[in-house]
């Protein structure tokens, strides 16, 4: 499976604002957000370019404290961050990200809301920092009536403000199309999910992550003709990967750090649960629904990280997600002092031994391992339990 | 300035043991089936107790583990049941996962558990603890600490007590006033109990009140010379504020005001040595090389936030609607980042120095530009243990 279409993946992957940068190239303007439940249809609409945030390693603290300050407890403008979230940071203040016109921060965890504060104060503090226009998406973490009227409300408050940055309203005929091409896109991504779920596995999970996670770095009108090329080659011509089949669950991995070490270790990595991998496939909007209604029903519906209540519901879908796999063992990997999925991996890995399936938790775990042959040994551990218990 | 520090105040000593007695007593009470809550602080206390229904707040709890040094336990607790810190707000968890060892008996089995998601762990840890109890969990959206999308600007504190409305978000303050009225008939239906609209007012009424006598006493340390209570006494005194809004409360905190006005009276000193006076800015314990500064300096801290919040807690109640001012003053209880504050109290309580709790960086925070820009010294100590480094950090500041 080494088509053209995957290079391009690969390429919108490796160098993630190359489409961005075309885009803004030819007059186009950029609308940045985090996280993977804001509703990109609407900024699609409204003429922008959606273009999803991810971090990136080594790129240290610098700039946070200098514009934001050191972290002073309890009275701080700065968040105690994650690895990854503080990456996020540091480039958007260092102009990692200066393609972008707009950026929108949804009220998701906690060290992605605080960048709305923690930016805004910067900006208040200097003035001369280049940073796009900030929008706060809220939203309640809660799945009931109240709150979908309030998610309902900030739909039509994120319509409004796009409204104003492009000077145009947004149609409903516009939005119909956004709606579609997405849901084209999450279509297509299931398929992929499926294909990877296929016994033997042909799809290696590194390529399927570089696959899902470069669907956020361009157009989708882009994407999903290179993504039906992609999908639409027979699968059986790829050689059959042989190994355990395994789940990846936890914090979110926009790097392939973590799947080529485990690939290198012989296992393959057939589905996760996590927000770069196939839940971007997930929760497509109605398309029976009012375009606009649609979107406020997802974006109430799709929980925002794994924050959801009651936490069953979270380990009900990671246990479908693997199930749907028929995975042979799990690996749960959870940065360092990231809060949401600290308090629910246990329940997860309990209901996945439960049913039989091997799990292993490696917990505290840095963003990014300048240590990768550590891991390598404690993966090749696993594995080989996985293969003797095939065998 | 005295010789030798005099005793503890006769009120927080009081306060002290009303604090044990009234946990003693909702333990009584919740044995005998009466209803218990636990709830995150500065949510839904007020609303409780006019439902006179006894509340333990989950931040205190967790600060009277620590102050029984069982935090390390209880934190080894969690990380064997899989869950690798930070602990701080889970140690209550961790009291009924292994109750044993907790403080006081530990804690008798609520009716309710419920909190604010004002991080995503704390919505979780609340349901687990509920379930740990075996008791429902009802989590609430938002609350001070969730971002506002408006810095709500440095005046905000002379604001806070009439014009809260135009310190929070409409649509938030909507939503929580629907959520509370929602936890109120869920309460109403789990407990058997009405809710009272007339109580709930003579409530904030009484808040406001206790507020304003904290306020007073507040102010009487604050101006009085020398410093008549010392940071330990004024700690323990802040536990009035976890029975908010009822007599006892009221009463703690009227008896403590009092007794600070008398001891201002008669000029007695809080401590031996005061011959620099600081501003404790931070929440975080009193400090534990705050006995090495004093016997080393003189140098003692005469205030800290917990002075100048129970302005924050007071709200004037508008076109009769005490749950609407209540709910607004979850979303929006004070600015954590408002270096304004900060130094309205260091010119009120007349400091030489504020002390942060900060991470080393090579860049200042904003409490230490604001500050330096106002003439007043800043000392950074990266935690409050005494150590020969934090003692190094101490000496060098204090010797220049």
């Amino acid at each position: 499976m080494m088509g053209a279409a995957l290079e391009t993946f690969r390429e919108w992957y490796q160098q993630r604002d190359g489409a961005a940068r075309a885009w803004k190239q030819q007059g186009g303007r950029v609308v940045g957000y985090l996280c993977d439940n804001v509703p990109e249809e609407l900024i699609l609409a409204a003429g922008f370019l959606p273009y999803r945030l991810s971090a990136r390693p080594g790129v240290g603290s610098e700039a946070i404290e200098q514009y934001v300050g050191p972290f002073a407890a309890p009275f701080s403008a700065r968040n105690r961050g994650v690895a990854f979230t503080d990456a996020m940071l540091n480039l958007l203040l260092s102009n990692g990200f200066d393609f972008l016109d707009y950026l929108i921060v949804p009220h998701t965890r906690k060290t992605i809301q605080a960048f709305y504060r923690e930016l805004s104060l910067a900006r208040e503090a200097s003035p001369d920092l280049t940073l796009p226009e900030l929008y706060y998406l809220d939203r309640a973490y809660t799945p009931f009536y109240t709150s979908e009227v309030f998610n309902r409300r900030c739909v039509l408050d994120l319509r409004t403000t796009l409204e104003r940055w492009s000077g145009a309203p947004i149609t409903d005929v516009a939005l119909e199309a956004a709606i579609a091409s997405t849901n084209r896109r999450r279509e297509l991504l299931q398929r992929l999910a499926t294909q990877r779920a296929a016994n033997p596995p042909r799809w290696s999970g590194v390529d399927a992550l570089q696959v899902i996670g470069a669907c956020a770095f361009a157009h989708p009108d882009e994407v999903n003709p290179l993504l039906e090329r992609l999908l639409d080659e027979d699968p059986t011509e790829a050689a059959a990967r042989p190994g355990p089949r395994l789940f990846v669950a936890g914090s979110p991995l926009d790097h392939t750090q973590l799947y080529q070490a485990i690939e290198d270790c012989g296992a393959t990595v057939v589905a996760e649960d996590h927000c770069w991998g196939n839940r971007c496939g997930e929760f497509p909007i109605d398309p029976a629904l009012p375009a606009v209604e649609g979107l406020a029903d997802r974006f109430h519906r799709k929980p925002a990280c794994s924050i959801d209540f009651p936490m069953q519901r979270v380990v009900d879908r990671c246990m479908g997600r693997a199930q749907a796999a028929s995975v042979d063992g799990a690996i749960f990997y959870v940065f360092e002092g990231d809060g949401v999925h600290v308090w629910d991996t246990p329940d997860e890995v309990a209901a996945l031994e439960a049913r039989n399936v091997p799990c292993l938790y490696l917990k505290q775990q840095p963003y990014w391992s300048d240590d990768p042959e550590s891991l390598r040994a404690t993966l090749r551990d696993f594995i080989g339990t996985l293969e003797k218990a095939k065998a | 300035m005295t010789e030798t520090a005099p005793p503890r105040l006769d009120s927080v000593n009081a306060i002290r043991a009303h604090q044990r007695e009234w946990l003693a007593n909702a333990r009584q009470r919740a044995v005998d089936g009466e209803p218990f809550v636990i709830c995150t602080s500065d949510e839904f206390e007020e609303v409780l107790a006019a439902f006179g229904i006894p509340v333990l707040v989950i931040n205190y709890w967790n600060f009277v583990i620590t102050a029984q040094r069982k935090a390390g336990f209880y934190a080894k607790v969690l990380e064997e049941r899989g869950y690798p810190g930070p602990h701080f707000f889970a140690l209550g968890l961790g009291t009924t996962l292994e109750p044993e060892n907790a403080p006081w008996g530990g804690l008798p089995k609520p009716a309710l558990i419920l909190g604010a998601t004002r991080h995503e762990t704390e919505l979780k840890i609340t349901e687990l603890w509920a379930r740990a109890f075996d008791c429902p969990c009802f989590p609430l959206d938002f609350n001070f600490a969730s971002p506002y999308r408006k810095l709500p600007g440095e005046d905000w504190w002379s604001k806070i007590r009439d014009d809260w409305e135009d310190l929070v978000d409409p649509m938030r303050l909507e939503l929580r006033v629907e959520q509370n009225k929602a936890l109120i008939a869920f309460i109403e239906m789990l407990t058997g109990r009405s809710f009272s609209w007339q109580e709930l007012r003579r409530v904030m009424e009484r808040v406001n009140a206790q507020m304003d006598v904290m306020s007073r006493a507040n102010e009487v340390i604050a101006s009085a010379r020398p410093c008549p209570v010392s940071l330990r006494d004024q700690l323990s005194a802040y536990q009035t504020n976890w029975h908010r809004g009822t007599q006892e409360g009221l009463e703690l905190a009227t008896a403590y005001a009092h007794e600070v006005e008398q001891r201002a009276r008669d000029g007695v000193g809080a401590y031996s040595r005061e011959r620099i006076r600081l501003l404790y800015w931070s929440m975080a314990q009193e400090p534990e090389f705050h006995r090495y500064l004093e016997d080393t300096y003189g140098a003692v801290v005469v205030g800290a936030p917990y002075g100048a919040m129970p302005e924050t807690y007071a709200r004037t109640i508008h076109d009769d609607d005490p749950l609407r001012a209540l709910s607004a003053r979850h979303i929006f209880l004070f600015d954590m980042t408002s270096t304004s504050w900060m130094l309205r109290e260091a010119q009120r309580y007349a400091v030489d120095a504020v002390v942060g709790v900060e991470d080393p960086s090579p860049y200042p925070s904003r409490f230490r530009q604001a500050c330096e820009a106002a003439g007043l010294r800043y000392l950074a100590v990266p935690r409050v243990s005494d150590d020969p480094e934090i003692r190094t950090i101490l000496d060098r500041f204090f010797s220049q």
